[in-house]
């Protein structure tokens, strides 16, 4: 199967007066077509990082200083700056956490529907107020005519959210990336939220890659996961075989920390220490010092990610103790 | 009953107005926490778990209602009296950066108690701030650094230290965890209720996250539009869920476990302004059971049966 799209060795970089940030540091991975992944990590990661650097929305001193994100045949990151307004919000759409400050509080909500539409050229003015109409039903939005004419501050957080996603999908994009789009919102909300999600998603056949630090969020939506650490994906797989057993130690470590609903009498063992300083990382793994398994040889060199079984990958010298056993 | 509550609220209500309109946060709850037990409280925002819990405080004075610390009426108390039964209840707040005053080093925050209960020498405070920092975890060489220079889950340990210098009874931890991350969390969970333990501390824990509630929790309220709509102990109200509220709210959480089979109940609507409540049962227009009863008459949380308290008309 041809991929959808294909990021290779991507850097970001951000340039501070006493440093560099190295928040994305070399992250590869692939996405097919209709497919959905979820990147989970903590604050600071670079999860967020690694998809505005595809979307180009990185400003300075953030820095996209190499790598590669081929969609559909084109490197996302050589377009352009007109080249890649063509592609935003039409081939890929995206979703943020806080949709009251990505609206436009002094534009209606109709208008901003059909922004996209119109600025891709792709209907009329008459036909892109019917397809908005359209739109806003198809997201849950009670009387989407009246609402249409109405501002963004008379939206509860949810009916915003399901307004950015009506946005998202109003051009039919083959890529949805969603970043932390229910972390704002209230539990009986997010679920709402991730139905109508995984609906659009299958209706419209999109690929998408969700953005969150909640395994369980990312455990019901998506096929595969990818979790970051420090600027780096650790560990790669498909969901299900993921949570039953994982290979990189940060990745077993998140899911022991989390307290999980129906399970109270389970101790929670957490990770000691916290996140590195990204101005400063540790040598070698930069999960070392919080890792139970690191002896002298994790503070040396740089685990790569390497295939542990057929399209799982972790980036651990101790695969042999956390039971994997890196392949070729 | 074997154990007299440390705390007993009675009917409390806290009532907000803006020009005509009357928010009521809090509307009419009742219920006590026993001496040693972490009582949780959740809801969704808006539910009036914050409010409630400042109100017991008297950080909100209350518009109606009792509260009684150890027996003793604690709305009617003034000045010293106040004062003194104010040390015994301290609070730990969600935000631990903006809890903390950013111009003081870590070693004045968590000393700033003391100083204005005027607690010992200015030499005892200090001694007193090395063993509150090592019994929350911190290293005591940090003591002069400021508040920016450490992690959240480091901000979250002197916001602890500071709410335990006055050697309080009962502590309000309201969103305690929620700022942090994961990996964090579960390190101030486990210093929670290590501290509970060992101290013998008597908490009101509010979160939002039904995990760490029902983690932390010997017995758990549901709140929903100011009231409360469930309380039992924390495994019969997980697992024999009697509120069609609560049992939504715990269907709704998304699980790592594909395998555990459940059946997802579907809200429709979200939490209506609290300035215009629903009549009779404020849950009734999102409820899947609704029935005539529910849009006339609010029902009242009562017993029925093992400690388990519910307001429904149809249970």
């Amino acid at each position: 199967m041809t991929k959808l799209l294909e990021v290779k060795d991507l850097k970001t970089y951000f340039q501070r007066p006493d440093g560099v940030v190295k928040a994305v540091d070399g992250i590869s991975y692939s996405l097919e077509p209709g497919e959905t992944m979820a990147i989970v990590g903590e604050s600071g990661s670079g999860k967020s990082v690694s998809v505005k650097s595809l979307m180009r929305l990185i400003r300075p001193p953030g820095r996209i200083v190499n790598g590669q994100a081929l969609f559909g045949g084109r490197d996302l990151l050589a377009l352009s700056s007109r080249e890649i307004q063509k592609v935003r919000g039409r081939e890929i759409g995206m979703v943020f956490q806080d949709p009251m400050s990505s609206l436009n509080p002094t534009l209606t909500i109709g208008r901003q529907i059909m922004e996209p539409m119109l600025w891709h050229g792709l209907h009329s003015r008459k036909d892109a107020r019917t397809r908005a109409i359209e739109l806003l039903e198809l997201v849950g939005i009670p009387s989407p005519e009246q609402r249409l004419s109405e501002y963004p501050f008379q939206f509860s957080g949810g009916m915003r959210q399901r307004v950015m996603i009506a946005m998202a999908i109003a051009c039919k994009p083959k890529l949805l990336i969603a970043d932390e789009p229910t972390t704002a919102l209230d539990v009986t909300v997010q679920a709402q939220i991730l139905d109508l999600l995984r609906n659009m998603q299958k209706e419209l056949g999109m690929a998408t890659i969700l953005i969150t630090h909640d395994f369980g969020v990312a455990a019901e939506f998506s096929q595969r996961v990818a979790v970051m650490y420090a600027g780096r994906i650790v560990e790669t797989s498909p969901m299900r075989p993921f949570l039953k057993q994982q290979h990189h130690p940060y990745s077993s470590g998140l899911l022991r920390s989390t307290p999980e609903v129906g399970r109270a009498k389970t101790t929670l063992e957490p990770i000691p220490g916290s996140p590195p300083n990204m101005m400063d990382p540790p040598p070698g793994c930069p999960f070392h010092p919080r890792c139970p398994l690191a002896d002298e040889s994790c503070k040396a060199s740089l685990p790569p990610l390497v295939e542990v079984e057929p399209e799982r990958m972790a980036a651990c010298l101790k695969l042999n103790q956390t039971g994997g056993k890196a392949h070729g | 009953m074997a154990n007299t509550p440390l705390v007993q609220v009675e009917g409390l209500k806290k009532y907000f107005t803006k020009g005509k309109q009357t928010l009521k946060a809090v509307d009419n709850i009742s219920f006590e926490i026993r001496p040693g037990e972490c009582l949780g409280l959740v809801g969704e925002s808006g539910s009036g778990k914050s409010t409630a819990a400042r109100a017991i405080l008297r950080l909100h004075e209350p518009t109606a209602g009792s509260v009684r610390f150890d027996g003793k009426d604690f709305l009617r108390m003034q000045r010293e009296e106040l004062r003194e039964m104010r040390r015994q209840m301290q609070i730990v707040f969600q935000d631990p950066f903006s809890s903390l005053a950013p111009q003081f080093s870590a070693a004045q925050n968590i000393m700033e108690p003391l100083r204005i209960h005027k607690i010992g020498s200015e030499r005892e405070r200090e001694e007193e701030v090395i063993r509150l920092m090592e019994l929350v975890g911190l290293n005591p060489k940090a003591a002069g650094a400021f508040p920016h220079e450490f992690s959240g889950g480091q901000q979250q340990r002197i916001g602890i230290a500071r709410a335990l210098a006055l050697k309080p009874r009962f502590v309000v931890c309201d969103e305690p965890v929620s700022a942090l991350d994961v990996s964090i969390q579960a390190q101030i969970l486990n210093l929670l209720t290590g501290l509970q333990r060992d101290l013998g501390l008597t908490y009101l824990f509010i979160a939002h996250n039904l995990g760490v509630v029902e983690h932390i929790s010997q017995r758990v309220a549901v709140m929903y539009l100011g009231q409360i709509m469930e309380l039992a102990e924390t495994e019969e109200l997980f697992h024999h869920t009697l509120h069609p509220y609560s049992a939504a709210l715990m269907s709704a959480v998304p699980r790592v476990d594909l395998d555990q089979k459940r059946e997802r109940i579907h809200l429709t609507g979200e939490i209506p302004s609290p300035f215009n409540p629903p009549t009779g049962c404020s849950f009734h227009p999102r409820c899947p059971m609704t029935k005539e009863i529910c849009k006339q008459e609010r029902p009242v949380l009562r017993d029925v049966g093992h400690d388990h308290w519910v307001a429904c008309h149809l249970v």
